[in-house]
């Protein structure tokens, strides 16, 4: 016979279940953690596991502060950007992150990020080891706002083995504007019918072509866009005729079915700008390859870096601690531990590129040293420039990028271009924010 | 007599007000759940989005009251009067060719002949597949050189043009790919179509109509009902078309497929104004409103409903 259930028994059944479930639910507390901090990035596959060592041995050598890596998604990308955004307004984002290039300046404009001014002093960290070209893309108004995780210059990719069947020269230093497009147009290749079977160059970034002939994008003040100006014309002009006069670089329908990386590792492209991280990919190519440094323009040798910002967020209950946890994802160790096992990225400390881990990298058919050296070389000549710092840099970028759309289809000639994106510009610095 | 007719009107009210009230209580907690939701997900952000509109904000910082600074700045913003442009050719192209294609192909599809019912999955697949997944798919059938299309012209000695990589055969693409997709529209003419009374053809053909004058005057005046149906959701549709361009364009080349939504997503997540993008939602829904009230408005002349008498 069944014995139904007494109310008693049920409230000391259930009181005791619903205590049971609240201990369980609750995430012990380690003894040691007493702070803890987060560290935001765009993640994935490859990036979590290379983030693992760098959080392992922080957590073990500061046994007050538990640091935890957050993935928010979206990629390199603007989807990542829009989860940041999100986080920040909801009041929960990372207390240390990773920020877009050129993005530095806008977030700090709107109070999103702290200066660091002050805590480098505190802890007396020495910014001296820190590449000036990194960390200048994180002044701004005087003040530092944040550190370099990473950082690569755009470096010249190329094809040895197809320079080797042209009789070329490989690229050095020796070659200038006139070198290059020779090079580039001894390697392109066409059929009967004259679409391209093999282009000689990638076509490079704009901005590499405008400074290399001595122009600018803004001046020194960021009040004025100085796309019009003949420097950066000429600069202009270059690029677009790589596209549309020589026809050595690809055109809009070449890149809308692949990307250079993806046709130089098919052998359809002799050379390219890539940053380190290429390396990803052409490791796995089956022919030998190298980089060197970007060629010498008439005005200078200056080629664009990326970096990798690591920021504090102003709403951080933990502000010192998160500024140790950026202290160490951007100290050589730090970096160490993340960029050595893959090698494809490129530290932002000068004392780690003289480091073997760096020097002696090697990668599947990479014929020389010039995967390495080419991108030190140039960072440490100081051929190597971040975008300008501007806290409207996002739309400033979109409006220039319209223009040069334009100068690629053909549809404009570099001057039209270059005083439409200065006229654009222009009337976007003056615009009330 | 009079005192007892007092009492039974005083009786049957309460009873009556007293089983309405529960009635409507059970009406109402049944639908609670979809108000909930609604006034959460739906509603309130469009309340808010409105409140927005007449703030500068940057989603990170408390928003500043602006008024109508937000929709003065639209009059001179000649990108927000190209998105508006491009995405009004996209939907006067794309939504009258989605519905007729879906009229035709239903036609065709309402005959009893053999494996019909596999010639009209094979139509509606696309329709279930991620437009996520579809984009990416796309971009390949629109490859200049190694897509599909390309590959058929050139068959018939017809050099494909870029695609998605011209300024003039862009919006086109995107355009022909939202022609794969209408497998909803072509279930409700399906449906439609069988719901045509067969005595109108059997008068028809005793009239000695033809096979065109039949499906003239008789089918197409029975299916404008659903016709203005699939125009409205189809224009609905097409005004806020934005993972086809932001996953396969971007916007480009040089703005020709910058859809509307895609530029209110660039000024929200992109350029930090979130308030700006908030009033061109605005005039997107008033867009949207004038546009369906227009069509609305055209149908007293030419939607049939049965029984109708139109003088």
């Amino acid at each position: 016979m069944h014995q139904r259930l007494g109310r008693r028994d049920f409230v000391r059944i259930g009181g005791g279940a619903a205590v049971g479930a609240a201990l369980l639910g609750t995430t012990p507390r380690t003894s040691r953690a007493q702070v803890t901090v987060s560290y935001g990035s765009p993640g994935g596959v490859d990036e979590d596991e290379a983030w693992k060592p760098v959080f392992a041995a922080f957590n073990e050598s500061h046994p007050d502060i538990e640091a935890r890596y957050v993935p928010l998604g979206g990629g390199y990308a603007p989807q990542y950007l829009q989860n940041l955004q999100a986080r920040i307004a909801g009041g929960n984002a990372p207390d240390v992150f990773f920020v877009m290039d050129g993005l530095v300046a806008g977030f700090a404009e709107r109070n999103v990020i702290v200066p660091i001014d002050d805590y480098v002093q505190a802890a007396g960290e020495p910014l001296d080891d820190f590449f000036a070209a990194h960390l200048e893309s994180f002044r701004y108004k005087d003040q530092v706002w944040g550190l370099p995780r990473d950082g690569a210059p755009m470096a010249l990719f190329y094809n040895a083995a197809l320079f080797d069947e042209a009789g070329i020269a490989y690229p050095d230093q020796t070659w200038d504007w006139t070198i290059f497009l020779e090079a580039a147009t001894a390697l392109t290749t066409r059929d009967a019918g004259g679409r391209a079977v093999q282009l000689g160059t990638g076509r490079g970034e704009w901005v590499n072509w405008v400074w290399q002939a001595g122009g600018e994008v803004l001046d020194p003040s960021g009040s004025t866009c100085q796309l019009g100006e003949p420097p950066a014309i000429e600069g202009l002009r270059f690029a677009r005729d790589l596209v549309v006069e020589h026809q050595v670089a690809p055109s809009a329908e070449d890149l809308a079915d692949q990307t250079e990386n993806d046709m130089f590792l098919a052998g359809r492209l002799a050379m390219f700008f890539g940053a380190r991280g290429a390396l990803g990919a052409i490791c796995k190519a089956d022919f030998p390859f190298d980089a060197a440094v970007a060629p010498q323009g008439p005005g200078r040798r200056m080629t664009r870096t990326n970096v990798g910002p690591t920021v504090l967020w102003s709403g951080s209950p933990n502000q010192e601690a998160a500024f140790e946890l950026m202290r160490f994802i951007c100290s050589a160790e730090g970096q160490r531990l993340k960029i050595e096992p893959t090698g494809f990225a490129f530290p932002s400390r000068m004392s780690s590129t003289n480091e073997e881990w760096f020097t002696g990298f090697q990668c599947g058919q990479s014929a020389g040293t010039g995967i390495n050296l080419a991108f030190r070389e140039e960072i440490e000549q100081g051929w190597v420039r971040t975008w300008p710092t501007h806290p409207r840099w996002p739309e400033i970028s979109t409006a220039i990028t319209e223009e040069i759309d334009a100068l690629y289809q053909g549809n404009k000639t570099p001057e039209q271009t270059g005083q439409d994106a200065a006229r654009k510009v222009n009337e976007l610095l003056t615009a009330p924010a | 007599m009079a005192v007892m007719g007092l009492q039974r009107e005083r009786g049957v009210p309460r009873r009556t007000s007293r089983m309405t009230l529960r009635e409507n209580a059970a009406g109402w907690l049944f639908v609670l759940p979809w108000v909930i939701g609604f006034v959460a997900f739906t509603g309130g952000p469009i309340l808010t989005a409105f409140v927005v509109s007449f703030t500068d904000w940057d989603i990170v910082n408390a928003p500043r009251w602006v008024g109508l600074a937000n929709y003065r700045r639209m009059l001179d913003d000649p990108q927000a009067l190209a998105a508006l442009k491009v995405t009004t050719i996209y939907t006067a192209v794309s939504v009258p060719l989605q519905t007729a294609l879906a009229f035709v192909l239903a036609l065709l599809l309402n005959n009893p002949i053999r494996g019909v019912g596999i010639y009209r999955t094979i139509f509606y697949l696309p329709t279930i597949l991620p437009v996520a997944a579809v984009a990416v798919i796309w971009r390949w059938v629109l490859s200049p050189q190694y897509g599909i299309f390309n590959y058929l012209l050139s068959l018939i000695g017809v050099e494909g043009p870029a695609w998605l990589a011209s300024t003039s055969w862009a919006l086109p693409a995107l355009i022909l790919m939202s022609l794969f997709q209408i497998g909803g529209a072509l279930i409700i003419n399906l449906a439609g179509l069988q719901g045509v009374p067969a005595d109108l053809y059997e008068a028809a053909v005793v009239d000695g109509a033809s096979w065109w004058r039949k499906h003239w005057n008789v089918t197409l005046p029975m299916m404008t009902p659903y016709i203005l149906f699939q125009l409205v959701i189809g224009l609905v549709a097409a005004l806020q078309v934005f993972v086809q361009p932001y996953l396969m364009t971007q916007g480009g080349p040089q703005d020709a497929t910058l859809f509307f939504l895609l530029y209110v997503y660039r000024n929200a997540f992109e350029f930090f104004s979130m308030g700006y993008a908030s009033a061109l939602t605005g005039v997107l829904f008033l867009y949207v409103v004038l546009l369906t009230l227009l069509i609305l408005r055209s149908a007293r002349v030419w939607v049939y409903y049965e029984g109708q008498q139109k003088g």
